[in-house]
C-alpha cells in the first residue's frame, strides 16, 4: 500500500518472490516428470499419461493413499474436536491458573520436542502395551492414536486465535436469552468459530498426511501410509508413479483450499 | 448448515472404510523382506494358486528388521541373513521351521545345504546366496579397479566419489579379507587397524548408507562401490557402465534365508508361501528378481542362461570366497562401535 | 459461557486423557529406559544403571578402558551449529517475506497466505527427493550447466551429499514455519506506529529496526523456536541429502534404536536432546513468545 511511507523496504518484495520461487521448484519438478514417457526421472523423454496409469494399477500404492486418507481424515476430525473442546474450557481463563497452565503446557509440548524423540517413545510403548486394533479389517489403530495427538496443537493454535477474537459477552446474551450451553454453542459459539475450525482442521490433515518418521515407527503390518510407502521405494528408486500420485493429490489440495479460499472471500 | 464439512469428511470415511468392510474378509499374509526382495509379480502369482492375499513390507538392514519385531510387529515371513538366525532364534524371535519344510534342504547347492549358522534348518531356509564386492562405474572411474586396496586407499587428491554400506557385519568381514584376518577375530588391534582403514578412506566417502545406494549407482553419484552382486545386477541393467567386481583379497559370501517370526498370525499361510519358494521355477523367477543365487539347484537350472552366466552370479575360479559366521556378541559391539566412530 | 468451572473441565477431560497416556507415558517410559540395561539385539532389562549417561561423556574403548570420548557431544554441537544456521537462514529469508505478504492489501494477503500453505500439500518425503533429481552430479543444474557448456561433459559441481544440501533442504522444509508465525504477528501489528515514526522523522530503516522488528519479536522467537527444534532433531534431510557419512542428533537417534541396538543409550540422547531443548526455551520464555507457538 503505496499510502504508508514507511513500510516499503527495498529487497522485501524480491525476496518474498525469490522464497516462493524457491517452495515451488521441487513441485514443478514432480508435475512435470509425472508426464515423462521415460523411467529415468531427469530425463524427458516424451509426453505420456502412462505413470498415471500405473499408478492406479499399483495396488501398494493405492492402498496406502488410502491408509494415509482415511488416517488423516480421521486424525483430524477427532483432534479438531478434541481441540475445540479444550479451547471452549480454556476460553476466558475461568479454570483456574493452574489447570489453565498445565493445560497450556501440555498443548505445546508436542510442539517443543524433537519429532524423532517422540517416534521412538511412541513405538516403545506401543510395543509395550502391544495394542493392535483394526480401523475395518485395517490395523491403524496405533498410527490414528499417534496422529491424533500429535495434530492436536496445530488444530488448537487457530482455534484458540479465532476465539480470542470472540467476545464473552456474545455468550452472556445467548445465556440472558434461556439458550440452553448446548444451543448457546450450536448456535453462537460454533458458526462465528468456523473460519478457525477449518484452519485448524486443515493443518491438523496437512501434518497427518505428511508425517513420516512417527508413522514409520508406529505402524504394524498391513499399516504403511503413503510416505512411508514412499521411503521403501527409495533403495531402488523413486518411479514417476510416485509423481503421478503427488500431483494427483496436489491438484485435489490446490481445488480443495482454493474453494475455501474462494468462500471465505465471498463471505468477507 | 455450517455442519455440512464435517458430515461431508464423515461420510468419505464411511465410504472408504465401508469399501475396507465389503472387501471380503481375505487370509492375509504378512510378508517383511528385504527391499530388493519384493517380487511384487510372484507374490501375485502366489495370490492367484492359494488364494491368500499377500501384504508385503521392507526393511533394508537386518538390524532395523529384528528392530521391527522386537518392537511387537506380528509379520508372517521375514529374511534375515544367516548370522541373524542364531542370534534371532536365541531371543526367541524366530518359530521353528516345520519338520516337513525342512526336507527342501535337500535339494541345495552345497554351500548352503548346511550352513554353519543353522545346519539343520531348524529356524531358516536357505534362500538365495550372494556376494560382496565392489561395483564401478567405468565411465567415471578411469582406473581399473582390481582390489579392495584401491577402495580402501585412494590416492591423494582423487575425487570423493565412493559409497559403502552401512551394514557393519559386511563392513567388518571386508575389513577382514583386505586385512588378510579371519572373520571375527577378537583382537583390538584388528579394530584399531579397521578404524584407521575406515578413517583413511572416509575424506572419499561421498554417501555412507545402502537406503537408495541401486539408484545412485545407475545415476553416477558414484563411481565405486561396495555392493551385493544382486543390486549390482539390477543396476546393470539400467546402467550399461556398471561393472561388478570381485577383488583379488577375496569377496564375502552371504546367504539370505526364509524364516518365521515367532508372533506370525497366519503359519499355515506362511508355510504354504515357503512350500511355494521352494518350487524350483518360482525361486528361479524370485532369484532373477532380486539378481542373486537361488539355493536349490534345480533353480539355478530353470533361469536363462544370460542370467545364470552373468559375472554377478559366478565367483570366478581361484577368488577367495568365505561365507560370513555370527560373530560373538562382544566383538559384535566392537564393530559397531568402529562404524559409530568412523561416522562421528 | 456462564457454566460453573467443573463442568468446563470436563471439556478437558479427553484432552488430557489422550495425552496423558499417549504422550506422556511414552516420554516417562523413555526416562525409564534411559536407566536399564541394554538386550544383545535391541530391547532393554534389568539392572538399573546410569551406564548409558555415562556414555555420553566416556567409551570403552577396544581395550575394555574407559576413556573419555568426545564423539557424542560432537555430534550435538555439529546438530545445534546447524540447527542454529538454518534457523538464522529462515529468519533471513522468512522476515521479509513475511513482511512482504503483510504489507499487501487484505485481499492479497490470503492469496500469499494458500500460496505459502500449497507445498505443504506434497509429501516432504517427495519434495526432498525433488531437490536430489535437481541437484545430484547427473541432476538438472549439473546437466543445464552441462548444456550451456559451462562444464564439460564429463565435468561435475559436487552439490548433493554436501553440507550445503543439507542445509538447503532444511531451510527449505522449515521456511513457512518461519514466515507463517512472523507474518500474523505483522498482521496483528498496529502499523499506525510505523507511520508515527515517519511523523517523527524515522527513516524507513530506523523504523524497522526500532519499531517493527521490537513489535514483531513475539513471531520471530516463535518462528525460530518452530524451525529450531525440528532442525535440531532432523533426520530425513541429513539421511536423504546428506549422504548419511556424518552423525546428527537425530540419526544418532535413530541408529542406537536400531543398527546400534542400544536403546538406552538411545534413551539418554533423546532425554539428553530434550534437556537441551527445554533449557534454550526457558531462556527464549523469558523474552515471551511462547505465547504465539499454539
Amino acid at each position: 500500500m503505496a499510502t504508508k511511507p514507511n513500510d516499503y523496504i527495498p529487497g522485501v518484495a524480491s525476496t518474498a518472490w525469490a522464497c516462493l520461487a524457491f517452495l515451488y521448484i521441487p513441485l514443478l519438478i514432480v508435475i512435470f516428470f509425472s508426464f515423462n514417457a521415460g523411467s529415468r526421472i531427469t530425463v524427458w523423454e516424451g509426453f505420456s499419461l502412462d505413470w498415471y496409469h500405473r499408478a492406479a494399477e499399483n495396488e501398494q500404492l493405492v492402498k496406502a493413499c488410502i491408509n494415509s486418507l482415511i488416517i488423516g481424515v480421521l486424525a483430524t476430525i477427532f483432534s479438531t474436536i478434541i481441540a475445540l473442546m479444550t479451547a471452549v474450557a480454556m476460553h476466558g481463563n475461568k479454570l483456574g491458573a493452574r489447570t489453565q497452565s498445565s493445560t497450556y503446557f501440555m498443548m505445546t509440548l508436542p510442539l517443543l520436542i524433537p519429532e524423532i524423540v517422540i517416534a521412538i517413545a511412541s513405538m516403545a510403548f506401543f510395543s509395550i502395551i502391544g495394542l493392535n486394533w483394526f480401523i475395518g479389517d485395517l490395523p491403524l489403530g496405533n498410527v490414528l492414536i499417534a496422529h491424533t495427538v500429535f495434530c492436536i496443537p496445530f488444530a488448537y493454535s487457530p482455534i484458540r486465535a479465532r476465539m480470542e477474537t470472540l467476545q464473552p459477552s456474545l455468550f452472556e446474551a445467548a445465556a440472558d436469552l434461556y439458550a440452553t450451553p448446548w444451543q448457546a454453542f450450536r448456535h453462537v459459539t460454533l458458526p462465528l468459530m468456523m473460519p478457525g475450525i477449518t484452519s485448524g482442521a486443515m493443518l491438523a490433515f496437512i501434518t497427518s498426511i505428511d508425517d513420516f518418521i512417527i508413522t514409520q515407527m508406529v505402524a504394524p503390518p498391513g499399516g504403511a501410509t503413503l510416505p512411508v510407502y514412499i521411503y521403501s521405494m527409495i533403495r531402488r528408486g523413486i518411479t514417476p508413479e510416485i509423481n503421478a500420485i503427488s500431483t494427483v493429490l496436489l491438484i485435489l489440495s490446490i481445488v480443495m483450499v482454493a474453494l475455501s479460499y474462494a468462500i471465505n472471500q465471498r463471505k468477507a | 448448515m455450517k455442519l455440512k464439512p464435517l458430515l461431508l469428511a464423515i461420510s468419505v470415511v464411511a465410504l472408504l472404510s465401508g469399501n475396507a468392510f465389503a472387501a471380503e474378509k481375505k487370509e492375509k499374509l504378512f510378508i517383511y523382506s528385504w527391499d530388493t526382495y519384493k517380487d511384487e509379480e510372484l507374490f501375485k502369482r502366489f495370490e492367484k494358486e492359494t488364494g491368500v492375499d499377500v501384504e508385503s513390507e521392507i526393511y533394508s538392514s537386518n538390524d532395523k528388521m529384528v528392530a521391527k519385531l522386537k518392537s511387537g510387529a506380528a509379520y508372517d515371513i521375514v529374511m534375515p541373513s544367516g548370522p541373524y538366525i542364531p542370534l534371532m532364534a536365541k531371543e526367541g524371535v524366530l518359530m521353528e521351521i516345520p519338520e516337513d519344510l525342512r526336507k527342501h534342504g535337500e535339494g541345495m547347492d552345497a554351500s548352503v545345504k548346511a550352513p554353519a549358522y543353522d545346519p539343520e534348518h531348524k529356524y531358516s531356509l536357505p534362500l538365495f546366496y550372494g556376494t560382496t564386492g565392489i561395483a564401478v562405474n567405468t565411465k567415471l572411474m578411469k582406473e581399473d579397479i582390481t582390489s579392495w586396496d584401491q577402495y580402501f586407499k585412494r590416492p591423494e587428491g582423487a575425487a570423493k566419489n565412493i559409497g559403502i554400506l552401512d551394514d557393519t557385519g559386511t563392513v567388518a568381514d571386508i575389513l577382514s579379507l583386505y586385512h588378510g584376518k579371519e572373520y571375527c577375530e577378537d583382537n583390538s588391534e584388528t579394530f584399531k587397524t579397521m578404524l584407521a582403514t575406515l578413517q583413511g578412506q572416509k575424506p572419499f566417502v561421498k554417501i555412507a548408507t545402502a537406503d537408495g545406494y541401486v539408484e545412485r549407482l545407475q545415476a553416477g553419484d558414484v563411481a565405486m562401490q561396495m555392493a551385493w552382486s544382486g543390486d549390482a545386477f539390477i543396476a546393470r541393467g539400467e546402467n550399461k557402465d556398471i561393472k561388478y567386481i570381485y577383488p583379488k583379497e577375496g569377496v564375502e559370501v552371504w546367504i539370505d534365508n526364509i524364516a518365521i517370526p515367532a508372533k506370525a498370525q497366519n503359519v499355515e499361510a506362511a508355510k504354504k508361501f515357503i512350500e511355494f519358494v521352494m518350487k524350483p521355477e518360482n525361486m528361479a523367477q524370485y532369484a532373477e528378481f532380486a539378481g542373486y543365487v537361488p539355493s536349490l539347484t534345480a533353480a539355478k537350472d530353470a533361469m536363462p542362461d544370460e542370467v545364470k552366466n552373468a559375472p554377478e552370479f559366478n565367483i570366478p575360479e581361484g577368488t577367495k570366497a568365505v561365507v560370513q559366521m555370527t560373530c560373538p556378541s562382544k566383538v559384535i559391539k566392537s564393530y559397531e562401535k568402529i562404524w559409530e566412530k568412523v561416522l562421528k | 459461557m456462564s457454566s460453573p468451572a467443573g463442568k468446563r473441565a470436563w471439556l478437558l477431560s479427553p484432552f488430557m486423557f489422550l495425552m496423558g497416556v499417549f504422550f506422556m507415558l511414552p516420554l516417562v517410559l523413555i526416562v525409564g529406559y534411559s536407566f536399564m540395561t541394554p538386550q544383545e539385539t535391541g530391547g532393554v532389562m534389568m539392572p538399573l544403571t546410569f551406564e548409558a549417561y555415562t556414555k555420553i561423556f566416556y567409551e570403552t574403548d577396544f581395550d575394555g578402558k574407559k576413556v573419555f570420548d568426545p564423539s557424542f557431544l560432537l555430534v550435538c554441537w555439529r546438530s545445534v551449529k546447524l540447527a542454529a544456521l538454518c534457523t538464522f537462514l529462515c529468519l533471513l529469508a522468512g522476515f521479509p517475506m513475511a513482511y512482504y505478504m503483510a504489507t499487501r492489501p487484505p485481499a492479497q494477503r490470503n492469496f500469499w497466505m494458500m500460496l505459502v500453505t500449497i507445498p505443504f500439500w506434497t509429501n516432504l518425503l517427495i519434495r526432498t527427493y525433488a531437490w536430489i533429481l535437481i541437484l545430484r552430479d547427473g541432476g538438472l543444474i549439473n546437466n543445464g550447466l552441462r548444456g550451456l557448456g559451462v562444464l564439460a561433459e564429463d565435468q561435475s559441481i559436487s552439490l548433493l551429499y554436501t553440507d550445503f544440501s543439507v542445509g538447503l533442504g532444511l531451510l527449505y522444509s522449515y521456511l513457512p514455519f518461519m514466515v507463517l508465525p512472523i507474518y500474523s504477528n505483522l498482521e496483528r501489528m498496529d502499523w499506525k506506529l510505523v507511520e508515527a515514526s515517519a511523523d517523527l522523522y524515522a527513516n524507513r530503516w530506523q523504523t524497522l529496526r526500532r519499531v517493527t522488528i521490537p513489535l514483531c519479536m513475539p513471531g520471530i522467537i516463535a518462528g525460530s523456536i518452530l524451525v529450531f527444534i525440528p532442525c535440531i532433531g532432523s533426520y530425513l534431510a541429513p539421511q536423504m541429502l546428506g549422504g548419511a557419512t556424518y552423525m546428527m542428533l537425530g540419526t544418532k537417534i535413530e541408529s542406537l534404536f536400531g543398527a546400534a541396538k542400544d536403546w538406552p543409550f538411545g534413551s539418554a540422547a533423546s532425554v539428553a536432546l530434550m534437556a537441551t531443548v527445554m533449557i534454550g526455551l526457558m531462556i527464549m520464555s523469558r523474552r515471551g513468545g511462547l505465547k504465539e507457538l499454539v
